[in-house]
């Protein structure tokens, strides 16, 4: 990737809150490259970041350090309306609740339109687009005429879905877009975004906590804990040979639909060594790790390189 | 107690739930055994936490109820009257929900909302009571325990409440555990955490646990038996393995089809359409409209088929005269 610029590159990002203790980093010098057209999976556990991360990337929080280029150019540490603006046709989100994110007063066929006429069309033409988007979410032009709270939960997040393509963006950040649905809603929800993604070559960044669902989307996947990134690399690897404790910890305990499997699971989850972090020492999954040695606390891994396309932060690594 | 161990605690025949026009749940029949877990598994709508609302008397008041045969041991809840319904709850049968913040008072200290139940019911003094709370809070590995006890549920994460919401459950000892969808605001490892508690608890009590969730990853890890419910029906039961490797429905085969796994697949045969209109009646088959293996017969109500001990599947298909018997032959495959 070193021969041309990366749609998005995040580097030494960094977002502070007050909190109730201090401040502290949601998002703790986080480092990520994405390519055009590649989907790109982070998961974590609550609290990890992650979703400060994407808003980050969109611009609804701000770094307190480091930067964001996306296409080369440096994203605004502050963003103003126009900066919004500038950006609605290149970088976009789907939000995990789609009631929450659409206008209560304003149809479907309103809310689609809008992006487009902000960016300039003329109504009729934005009207036009907004209804063969609504087909291509799979929900009739009828549906147009319909206020959000006369929709199905996974109706809306198909008007999510289509809100956020609509103006043919570069990148779409989606925010846990199908934990809040029904199994085989969820089924729906998660083709779409595939074949949405395949054929307008969309870069993503696909953020759950279910690790399934970003094993199933993502190529490349990234493991998030408390602000930082413990582990990148291909779907394939980091869930089958996942060289993080806290990878490993975080896929024995993700039940499978397989009772034999799960027989056999019974207790094998690991349990912490138990030594004890001083906070802000260390490597900060040390309290928690199975394998946590001296070496952890007096000493921060970083995250380095392991192969190709593969980078992990720990100072014993799995598998190796 | 005095009952012999294979006739179940719990016992309830065509349950029927009618909440104005909606026929929420539309003849359910379950039974439970001491010690046992049995999972309902189905998706919003199709009647679970109204099943569940009803084994405690927790229905809303418009709503109306009838079963027949509904044993809780030697008791009679059919014709319970209110006081008897205040007694049964806590006492033999305790219910936990999704989301502990809102089913504990926000005002109200940890400790205090434990300690309300062993006042009530087990008549205990408030310096007993307070012991007890720690007692029961350090059993949820809540380290800590008087500290804890009087802080808010503002001070806790939502795993830890969850824990607390257990601890408040079990305070009086209840033969049956209902929990309702208990996880799934939770995060995976803390899951894992609740989800080998409640099955500790089970072992160490032989307390029923009536599981309802729609991960069936939850279901394999803890039930022994299944009951899978579309449209206010039980469509499909049995127990966990029968339920997974001989699935005798198609709506369970779907279910199971459209969940992603970490072994990559390609495109996820999701389920069309959506779940028939609760308000109007339903002829014949209710999963008829989305079943890839749908025949002219399904426009008639398909009757209870049982296939070998204690797997039943409500489906056409494992009729005795069916020319094509079993599924297998269906887009879902």
């Amino acid at each position: 990737m070193a021969d041309h610029v990366p749609l998005l590159s995040v580097e030494r990002a960094s977002c502070h809150f007050e909190g109730p203790g201090g401040r502290f980093a949601a998002v703790d010098g986080v480092s990520l490259e994405i390519a055009a057209g590649e989907v790109v999976g982070l998961v974590g556990e609550s609290g990890s970041g992650k979703s400060t991360l994407g808003r980050l990337i969109t611009g609804l929080n701000q770094c307190s350090s480091g930067s964001i280029r996306f296409a080369g150019r440096a994203l605004p540490t502050r963003y103003r309306a126009a900066d919004f603006r500038y950006y609605a046709d290149k970088i976009q989100m789907v939000f995990q609740d789609a009631y929450g994110s659409l206008n209560p007063r304003s149809r479907v066929s309103e809310a689609l339109a809008e992006p487009l006429l902000l960016q300039g069309l003329r109504p009729r033409e934005a009207q036009l687009r907004a209804s063969q988007w609504l087909e291509r979410v799979g929900l009739s032009a009828q549906m147009g005429a319909r206020f959000p709270h006369e929709l199905s939960g996974g109706q809306r997040q198909r008007v999510g879905v289509a809100r956020a393509f609509i103006n043919r963006p570069q990148l779409v950040i989606c925010d846990e877009p199908v934990s809040a649905l029904d199994v085989s809603v969820q089924a729906q929800i998660i083709n779409l975004l595939r074949d949405l993604q395949r054929e307008e070559g969309v870069a993503m960044l696909f953020i759950a906590h279910d690790l399934a669902v970003v094993r199933y989307l993502a190529d490349r996947t990234l493991v998030m804990y408390r602000g930082k990134i413990m582990e990148s690399g291909d779907s394939g690897a980091v869930f089958t040979q996942p060289r993080h404790p806290y990878t490993q910890t975080l896929l024995a305990a993700n039940p499978v639909a397989d009772p034999q499997l799960e027989r056999q699971r019974r207790g094998s989850v690991p349990a912490a060594a138990g030594i004890i972090a001083r906070e802000g020492e260390g490597c900060c999954f040390a309290p928690r790790c199975f394998q946590a040695q001296p070496r952890c606390v007096s000493e921060e891994p970083l995250l380095e390189a392991q192969g190709e396309n593969r980078r992990c932060a720990c100072h014993f690594p799995l598998g190796l | 107690m005095s009952q012999s161990p294979e006739s179940p605690l719990l016992a309830i025949r065509d349950l029927q739930v009618r909440i104005g026009p909606v026929r929420a749940v539309r003849g359910v029949s379950l039974e439970v055994r001491a010690g046992e877990c049995l999972s309902l598994v189905g998706e919003s709508g199709c009647g679970k936490s109204m099943t569940a609302m009803s084994l405690m008397g927790l229905l809303p008041r418009q709503a109306q109820l009838s079963a027949s045969d509904w044993h809780f041991d030697t008791l009679r809840p059919g014709s319970f009257s209110a006081r008897q319904w205040q007694q049964f709850r806590g006492e033999q049968v305790a219910m936990i929900f999704q989301n502990p913040m809102t089913a504990l008072n926000p005002t109200m200290r940890i400790g205090a909302q434990i300690t309300e139940p062993l006042r009530a019911h087990r008549g205990m003094s408030r310096k007993q009571a307070q012991r007890e709370v720690e007692r029961l809070l350090e059993r949820m590995s809540i380290t800590n325990a008087a500290y804890r006890a009087r802080q808010y549920p503002f001070e806790f994460s939502g795993g830890m409440l969850q824990r607390v919401m257990i601890a408040a459950a079990l305070a009086c000892e209840p033969r049956l555990l209902i929990a309702d969808e208990p996880t799934t605001a939770l995060d995976v490892t803390v899951q894992a955490e609740v989800l080998a508690l409640l099955d500790e608890l089970r072992r160490e009590r032989n307390m029923a646990l009536l599981l309802i969730t729609h991960d069936l990853g939850v279901v394999a890890r803890m039930a022994d038996r299944v009951a899978v419910m579309y449209a206010g029906e039980i469509v499909e039961e049995g127990s966990a393995e029968q339920l997974f490797y001989h699935t005798a429905h198609p709506y369970t085969e779907a279910l199971r089809a459209s969940v992603p796994t970490l072994s990559h697949g390609d495109r996820l045969p999701a389920i069309a359409g959506t779940p028939p209109d609760l308000r109007s009646e339903i002829g014949g088959c209710a999963f008829m409209p989305r079943c890839a293996y749908a025949m002219d017969i399904c426009r008639e109500t398909p009757a209870y088929y049982p296939l070998e001990a204690g797997h039943c599947s409500r489906c056409w298909r494992w009729h005795p005269d069916c020319p094509q018997r079993g599924l297998g032959a269906g887009d879902h495959g």
